[in-house]
């Protein structure tokens, strides 16, 4: 049995959701920023041992603020990914907020907390930001390696059915 | 409207956009194709993954509601591109859903989206960098505080240990001192041992101050006239016992044209000399050592001459490699060399670093086994100070009777009183500086010495003091630390810095400078202008009072002496005074104070020479009163 679910990608530009999106949809990498305009849309099946999942992953276009983020994008969402870049405070300093709303906004839909860009960091770095996170992040990937990406879609699948 | 324009218009959107109804099993009802050709069997759900998406949404869909969808970039039946979406459900098993490919439009706005994000995010790359700037400022400044503590802290631990050391050592040099001076032929190879050893104690001690201060800059040079000839040939000759002693011959050389006199520090000269005769003498066996000095220019800067100073020995002599060491603090030529010679290692770091400080240069030539010269070249001017010589015997001061020492350690207090009362002196001991100031205030004393650090009031608030009070005196300050630092306040002449161990010879010639330069001025009027308001009447007819009444009060005292009188005298001194403070005449009030003292029979040779030394001095200050009256009358 394969079950549909839809899942957007939120953050500010530049954080690495595309490259997430890439790497766990075709397994690739560029080191090259392509900024995001409006949604990309792409489909990845997720095996679970109970079921399939497709995952539609809603890649949307960075923002400061979800709120900027059209209604339409969000609606019907099973679940979330909220993606910070290690190397930039300004993506991360209002991320309780944000989650706060968010939340609000999309109910009892599971949401993941990433700190992307953590093969720029040593372990003391990564422990020492990590610190200054106003929330604890689900986990730390790097779209560069592919380190977590597959474990953190896998687990939303998880979460969503 | 012009039908051709609706037409064209038409034209436009039509192949830009699709209608596609479909049910709510995402079946397709009817498409008008133009972008894709939607699937007749199967379900949209399956094949568009933006409808499959969205599947449950459009389920609950109201009828007559829609929803529109901007700028989704996806592939639809694998045509790949970026298009704007408007659903609306038309029935209860009917959607409509309208695309419309805006990729031409999305396409060209891509870039300028890209590089609006592309400098927001340098932007905030450049804030962190600017803030991690100035942390690293904030870093560094703490860092380089932290390093100025630290250096403070080993300065004042060395200055503090320095005190500590150089009180009693200076006790056991002064004592040693005394010892040989007193010393039988039995005893006399031992004091002379004991004075070698505790001179040399205190040579390793000054050498790892001296070095700590250069190494914090904290030596200032002085720029005094010095005699350059003593001073070379003094430093030398304390070598000559030494150099007899292996056999070593030890020559000097002053060239013809080394003048009397040249500016600059002599001590810290005498140092880079004596620190390379150290160094010479110890490494010769046989042969020779050699000290030259003379004058030289440089072509590039003719005007300014250099004084050159040589010191050549037949020693053991030095590679290359060692030579490049012997400048670096606490390292020695070679390992063997500590081994056999002994030494800190600092002798020839201090040298470089006063030659340095001195903005000279230094040449080194060495060969193993043959020996080595070092030439020193200074910038030093000439000087026209007129040279002194000092007497090797008992010294005779000629201004200086009394002095007041102010020292709180015991056996400091009799090493100066020892050597004060060896050289015909008046010592009077104070243990500390609040009754050196009381002292100072009742009695008249030619000198104080004065230790720097002392219980209840140290020397410093006893110099304020006296000048707060115009006490003007000469003064010699002991103090741990040699640095001239501690006397900011004291500029003139009058004040000198003695650092401990306080050594006889520096210590007597220290008191015989003072001595010749107090030729203090038998007539000054400052006192007088003070008191009348600078008004010209009242100061001329005050002084008009001194040239009438002084000559029959130094009759008066005259007469009492001859009759042996001390009662009769001691009153027409005491009442003498006011007159000679008032003309400001320091050097007859000081007679005056000797003759009400005591301090000589009254019939001894010496007061006899005072009495006679207050007639003439009073007459010359009355012709010096008379001229300035002359001068005042006529203004």
């Amino acid at each position: 049995m394969t079950i549909s679910k839809k899942v957007i990608l939120l953050g500010h530009y530049g954080v690495g959701k595309s490259s997430l999106t890439r790497r766990f949809v075709y397994q690739k990498f560029s080191n090259q920023y392509n900024t995001t305009i409006g949604v990309n849309i792409e489909k990845k099946v997720v095996a679970l041992p109970t079921c399939e999942i497709s995952m539609i992953i809603w890649d949307i276009a960075g923002e400061t603020s979800h709120q900027k983020v059209p209604q339409s994008y969000k609606l019907g969402a099973h679940g979330v990914i909220y993606v910070v870049d290690l190397t930039r405070p300004n993506t991360y300093q209002k991320l309780d907020t944000e989650i706060l709303n968010l939340q609000k906004s999309l109910p009892d839909v599971p949401m993941l907390v990433i700190g992307n860009k953590k093969d720029l960091f040593t372990e003391k770095e990564r422990t020492d930001i990590v610190k200054q996170l106003p929330l604890e992040p689900f986990a730390l990937s790097s779209a560069k390696t592919g380190e977590n990406v597959d474990a953190i879609f896998t687990e939303l699948a998880k979460r969503m059915v | 409207m012009n039908n051709s324009i609706v037409e064209e218009k038409l034209a436009y959107f039509h192949h830009r956009s699709q209608y596609v109804i479909f049910d709510n099993q995402g079946r397709v009802q009817n498409s008008c194709h133009t972008l894709f050709a939607a699937p007749i069997s199967g379900s949209l759900y399956e094949q568009v993954p933006f409808m499959e998406a969205m599947q449950d949404t459009f389920l609950q869909l109201p009828i007559g509601e829609d929803i529109s969808f901007l700028c989704i970039e996806t592939e639809l039946m694998s045509r790949k591109g970026y298009y704007n979406f408007y659903i609306k459900r038309q029935s209860a098993n009917e959607l409509k859903w309208f695309i419309y490919d805006l990729t031409e439009f999305y396409s060209y706005l891509q870039p300028w989206q890209q590089e609006r994000n592309d400098q927001a995010i340098a932007g905030e790359y450049l804030r962190i960098q600017q803030k991690a700037a100035v942390l690293e400022k904030k870093l560094l400044k703490y860092h380089n505080e932290e390093l100025r503590r630290i250096e403070q802290m080993k300065t004042a631990f060395f200055s503090q240990v320095s005190h500590e050391m150089r009180t009693p050592l200076n006790s056991i040099v002064g004592l040693a001192h005394l010892l040989s001076q007193q010393a039988t032929p039995a005893t006399k190879a031992s004091t002379k041992a004991l004075e070698a050893t505790a001179r040399h104690l205190a040579t390793i001690i000054n050498d790892v101050l001296d070095w700590s201060r250069l190494e914090n800059d904290a030596v200032e040079l002085a720029l005094d006239p010095f005699l350059v000839k003593p001073l070379v040939q003094n430093t030398t000759e304390t070598f000559r016992p030494a150099c007899q002693e292996k056999g070593v011959s030890l020559s000097i050389s002053i060239a013809p044209n080394v003048p009397n006199c040249l500016i600059g520090d002599a001590t810290r000269l005498a140092q880079i000399l004596y620190n390379l005769l150290g160094n010479a003498t110890k490494f010769t066996y046989q042969g020779k050592v050699t000290v030259s000095a003379e004058m030289t220019e440089t072509a590039s800067d003719e005007d300014q001459s250099y004084f050159r100073l040589t010191v050549k020995d037949t020693g053991i002599g030095m590679t290359p490699d060692e030579q490049k060491k012997i400048a670096t603090p606490y390292v020695q030529a070679n390992a063997k060399i500590h081994q056999q010679y002994g030494g800190t290692g600092l002798g020839l770091s201090i040298v470089k670093k006063l030659i340095n400080q001195m903005e000279g240069t230094w040449n080194i030539v060495s060969y193993p086994g043959q020996g080595t010269g070092i030439t020193v070249d200074l910038p030093l001017s000439v000087g026209t100070m007129p040279e002194i010589e000092f007497e090797e015997t008992t010294p005779t001061f000629h201004h200086i009777r009394t002095v007041l020492v102010a020292e709180d350690d015991p056996i400091n207090q009799k090493v100066v009183s020892q050597l004060l009362l060896q050289w015909g002196l008046h010592p009077t001991v104070v243990v500390n500086g609040q009754q050196a100031l009381e002292h100072i205030r009742q009695g008249s004393y030619d000198l104080l010495i004065l230790d720097y650090q002392m219980p209840v009031m140290d020397g410093e608030a006893v110099l304020k003091a006296m000048q707060q009070e115009k006490l003007a005196m000469p003064v010699i300050v002991l103090s741990g630390n040699a640095n001239s630092s501690v006397l900011p306040f004291c500029t003139d002449n009058l004040f000198h810095l003695l650092s401990k161990p306080i050594l006889p010879d520096i210590l007597r010639k220290k008191i015989t400078f003072l001595d010749r330069q107090a030729s203090y001025p038998l007539v000054d009027l400052t006192y007088l202008r003070q008191i009348t308001d600078n008004t010209s009447e009242t100061m001329i007819d005050l002084m008009n009072t001194f040239t009438l009444e002084a000559p029959t009060a130094i009759q008066k005292i005259n007469q009492a002496w001859q009759d042996n009188d001390w009662e009769q005298l001691r009153k027409l001194v005491h009442k003498a005074k006011p007159s000679f403070q008032y003309i400001g005449s320091a050097p007859i009030t000081r007679i005056l104070d000797h003759l009400e003292s005591e301090a000589q029979p009254i019939n001894s040779p010496a007061y006899q020479a005072m009495i006679h030394q207050l007639a003439e001095k009073t007459q010359q200050a009355i012709v010096q009163v008379e001229q300035q009256l002359q001068k005042l009358q006529s203004e």
